[in-house]
């Protein structure tokens, strides 16, 4: 039989409990105190990113260190944490292409769970379906996307009406526009320019020509099948136009120098990133702006064993060593969640964002009209097999990259770089 | 065993016993790992394999290559750094105004951060935008691409090297030619000696110890150089920079064999003492002289 | 007359060529980024402190610089008061066992630095230690220390035997020998040897590189951090360039008498 008294405490009791709870969720911070350390690119995403921060400790009470590392050197900086378990980041972003070999050596987790508890955050539907399924390994999601970009080519439309040239439709056509505009200046304008720098950069934009011209990474056994005659071809066209009419340096050039040439008016095509297009297009940064014409990535072979333009997708991933899962995810979703995509174009030139809000959206249209047709094309076309991902990714990449940069540099003709690469990765990949 | 050295021998001999002991573990260590076949990417699952990763590397182009240019830049830079730090040092052997004053500076080069000295040459050697190639421009030659061409990259970085230690040898080089007897170099004069003949047969041979000394030192640093090729050039282009030392970081930290790395360094540490021992059977031949 | 006319200008060529670098590293510092890259380049430009600014704005850089004083120094002073204990003991022993260390030390000095950076870092990893001071600090006092030795014996030597010898027959003890008359006497080169240490480590890069943790990141590592994505920004890494340079010169002024004798590890007196 309740008693008044045992009724009034627990009734009194239960109303202070609730009023704590309901304290809590008021104030919104179920992580308090957390403090998360992430790895990320340098990319005009992560600025955005890095400028939001204050917004999510707000958020959450989480506490980000965010570490910027370039491109080329961010895979080996984030094998080394992972494979020795050293627990030193929380959060990793990288290309799709490692999520293969990251997921066999058990260094990154399935988020689906995380993932559902924060659904204020994380909408799947929102997420370019293409780029989304890239981080879909045996029906479970390993990374949430945070960038994407395809390839395309960029030039100067006043340049080549100047000189009487139409929009390139091939190799060749590039190869001749670049001559043209190269001797009719004088060598003043650079007649083409790429990246040619050994390692990753180079090969991301060789990799263009090596499928336009039919070629790939690996054959249907998965060895290393670049020295066909077609790859092989691909590589002599490639290093002939940059060495004829290529800028003075151009084996050094990484995504920086190459853009930053074009964007200053000195060349009269580049083959390179979608998300290039934002930056020709930004008055604060740009002299051509309003100049730049936007055409795809040449096919030119007609048995192709796959697109020439790239489906670049970049993810955040949550490390297996990680003390906060959960609150790691969080960061992952909320990162690439709308509203935070619809900001980041606000404050940086961030063309690649996955969100189809985003995508779709006025801001976009109104920032990026000039090339957003053509980016969506190449995205839709995109190849998501333009880089291998096998387990060896990174090294394969690399001797390529040699490859690239020793027929660039003329120290051994095209096949037999292709050769000794072929040789060199197959032997990384029978380990 | 005398009662007077005792008590002293405890003031060295616990610190030698960590360095002893701490050097022998390191060593018996990277032995191990450089018998078995760890690599990062297949954590955990390292075997045994005894000397296979040796025989690698001799059919290993890409490291006998490296091999190949750490000796071609440990020549041409201690070659060229001794020769030319000598020229300077004769040239500069006189009474002048402000001498301190340049000895002073000429620190500068070996004090710079080496990191810092590999930006700068960068930024000089830029085809664009650095004074090299402005340098160039106006005698009349055509832009060179210093650092993205590989026949010429090499050398870049072996002006960078040359330009912050030849000073070293000159400052040497003067501080032992202050502590050189003027007497026999007076006499050889009384006795009707031409200049160039006082300097070649009396000046040199005194200073042949330190000489000797700064070649060895230079050589040993040479074998081991890291920063400016990371800093200017990452052993690209088309690997026309990278010496042995860089190749063993990249297989560590690029490919992530650790096994073959370890094995690549020892060689280039065995490599190194016989060179050390070439070099001080040539430069001491004197059989026990101490330096 | 003539031929000291030329040799004025030889040697303000050899000083140009000597101090251009620095000159360069330090004027670009001051320059708007209008005139870092023009073409042909500008010896008169408005000087700004545009560049310093931002990189004393910049965090990481400011972190940087605290943890090379910290490191450099720490490592120092353990090298040296271990070092000058074991310089002390060596240069009291007969010239057989004398050698015998000597070459030991000497022979640390061979092998690359990545033999040892691997097995350290693994270590680290273990402890959990990559972010740690404490590893920096004692990574770098143990590659100081055979240095250390190796210098502060050769200043031990030039300490006269007799003034041990007097004090041995007055019954002193080693300790009070070595704290009392030898380093007293060797004031100037201990303090060389310090300063000497703190050069080397202040400029490392390699052990830097692989073994320092965000937090603990030192300067040259931190300079690399300036060559972002966006290219090389060149007005804020050289005005870094010049405040890393800025302490290492004037401490470097201030042994300049006993450099030599560093490099060379005391084997030639300069």
């Amino acid at each position: 039989m309740f008693s008044r008294r045992v009724f009034m405490v627990t009734t009194t009791a239960a109303a202070v409990l609730t009023a704590i709870a309901g304290q809590a969720f008021a104030q919104g911070k179920p992580f308090d105190g957390v403090q998360l350390s992430v790895l990320m690119e340098g990319h005009p995403t992560t600025d955005a990113i890095q400028k939001l921060l204050p917004e999510f400790k707000e958020l959450t009470g989480i506490d980000v260190a965010l570490e910027v590392v370039p491109e080329q050197d961010i895979t080996a900086k984030m094998l080394l944490e992972l494979s020795s378990k050293s627990g030193r980041y929380d959060v990793v972003q990288n290309n799709i292409i490692y999520i293969p070999g990251f997921v066999k050596n058990g260094y990154i987790v399935p988020l689906d769970e995380n993932l559902a508890k924060h659904k204020e955050q994380f909408d799947q539907a929102d997420f370019v379906k293409g780029y989304f399924d890239t981080n879909v390994v045996d029906g479970k999601i390993y990374g949430v996307p945070v960038y994407g970009e395809s390839t395309f080519v960029m030039y100067r439309k006043d340049l080549f009406e100047q000189h009487g040239l139409s929009e390139p439709k091939t190799f060749d056509d590039i190869a001749n526009a670049a001559k043209t505009i190269s001797e009719k200046t004088n060598k003043e304008i650079v007649g083409i320019t790429m990246r040619g720098q050994q390692g990753i950069q180079g090969v991301y934009v060789w990799a263009a020509y090596l499928w336009g011209f039919g070629g790939s990474f690996l054959d249907a056994n998965g060895k290393s099948a670049l020295a066909t005659p077609e790859g092989i071809a691909s590589l002599d066209a490639f290093t002939k136009v940059l060495k004829d009419y290529g800028p003075v340096g151009v084996a050094n050039f990484g995504w920086e120098e190459n853009r930053l040439l074009f964007q200053q008016g000195k060349a009269a095509i580049t083959l390179d990133a979608t998300v290039n297009g934002a930056y020709n297009e930004d008055p604060a940064a740009s002299s051509v702006v309003g100049k730049v014409g936007y055409a795809p990535v040449p096919m030119q072979s007609k048995s192709p064993k796959g697109g020439s333009s790239s489906l670049a997708v970049h993810s955040l991933y949550v490390t297996a060593d990680s003390q906060n899962q959960e609150a790691a995810t969080l960061f992952s979703a909320w990162a690439t969640a709308k509203e935070q995509q619809l900001k980041s174009m606000a404050s940086d030139p961030n063309s690649g964002v996955t969100s189809l809000t985003a995508l779709n959206g006025e801001e976009f249209t109104k920032r990026y009209g000039a090339f957003k047709d053509a980016m969506i094309a190449a995205i839709n076309q995109g190849n998501p097999q333009y880089l291998p991902t096998i387990d060896q990714a990174n090294e394969v990449i690399n001797n390529t990259g040699i490859a690239v940069s020793k027929a660039l540099a003329g120290t051994t003709t095209a096949a037999e770089a292709l050769k000794e690469a072929d040789e060199v990765n197959n032997a990384a990949i029978g380990r | 065993m005398t009662q007077r050295s005792d008590p002293s021998r405890l003031f060295y001999q616990p610190i030698v016993a960590v360095l002893t002991v701490t050097s022998l573990v390191l060593t018996v260590y990277v032995v191990w790992l450089s018998l078995r076949d760890l690599s990062l990417m297949r954590a955990g699952r390292d075997t045994f394999v005894g000397f296979d990763n040796y025989i690698r590397f001799f059919q290993d182009s890409r490291g006998l290559w490296a091999l190949w240019r750490t000796v071609l830049f440990t020549v041409l830079a201690t070659s060229i750094e001794v020769l030319l730090g000598l020229a300077i040092v004769l040239f500069l052997d006189r009474h002048f105004f402000l001498k301190r004053l340049v000895r002073t500076l000429l620190l500068v080069p070996i004090i710079m951060t080496p990191v810092v000295v590999g930006l700068t040459w960068r930024f000089i050697f830029d085809p664009a935008t650095g004074m090299a190639n402005y340098v160039l421009s106006r005698l009349g030659f055509s832009a060179m691409d210093w650092l993205g061409s590989p026949q010429v990259a090499f050398y870049s970085v072996l002006i960078a090297d040359i330009w912050q230690w030849t000073p070293f040898v000159i400052l040497l080089s003067m501080a032992a030619l202050d502590s050189a007897p003027q007497d026999p170099m007076d006499a050889a004069r009384v006795d009707g000696a031409r200049e160039w003949q006082v300097t070649w047969y009396v000046l040199l041979p005194m200073l042949r110890r330190a000489i000797a000394i700064v070649a060895l030192i230079r050589a040993i640093d040479s074998i081991k150089a890291f920063d400016l090729f990371y800093i200017m050039t990452r052993g690209g282009p088309a690997l026309s920079t990278e010496t042995l030392n860089y190749y063993g970081y990249v297989l560590a930290f690029t490919n992530f064999e650790i096994s073959y790395s370890m094995t690549v360094a020892l060689i280039l540490t065995v490599f190194t003492n016989f060179a050390l021992l070439a070099m001080y059977g040539v430069l001491f031949p004197k059989s026990g002289e101490r330096p | 007359m003539i031929r000291r006319f030329f040799f004025y200008v030889a040697l303000a060529i050899l000083m140009v060529a000597v101090l251009f670098p620095l000159y360069w590293v330090v004027a670009t510092s001051f320059k708007l980024p209008r005139d870092t890259f023009a073409m042909p380049p500008v010896w008169l430009f408005e000087p700004t402190l545009d560049n310093f600014r931002k990189v004393l704005a910049n965090q990481t850089f400011i972190r940087a610089f605290t943890n090379s004083f910290l490191v450099s120094i720490s490592a120092s002073m353990i090298a040296v008061a271990i070092g000058s204990l074991a310089a002390y003991g060596i240069t009291q022993q007969d010239a057989v066992r004398r050698r015998g260390q000597e070459k030991f030390i000497l022979s640390l000095r061979i092998a690359p630095a990545l033999v040892f950076v691997i097995p350290v870092y693994y270590f680290a990893v273990q402890l959990g230690a990559l972010n740690k001071h404490w590893l920096l600090i004692g990574a770098y006092a143990f590659i100081n220390i055979p240095f250390a030795i190796s210098l502060l014996i050769t200043f031990f030597d030039d300490i006269p035997r007799e003034l041990r010898d007097a004090a041995r027959v007055d019954g002193a003890r080693e300790f009070a020998i070595f704290w009392r008359i030898y380093l007293p006497a060797a004031k100037g080169g201990v303090v060389a040897t310090l300063i000497l240490c703190v050069l080397f480590t202040w400029n490392e890069f390699f052990v830097a590189l692989t073994l320092s943790g965000r937090n603990t990141q030192t300067l040259p590592v931190s300079i690399t951090s300036f060559l972002t994505f966006q290219g090389i920004e060149w007005g804020a890494l050289t005005a870094a360039a010049t405040l890393i340079m800025l302490p290492m010169l004037i401490l470097g002024m201030l042994v300049q008498g006993q450099i030599v004798r560093g490099m060379t590890l005391g084997s030639v007196k300069g």
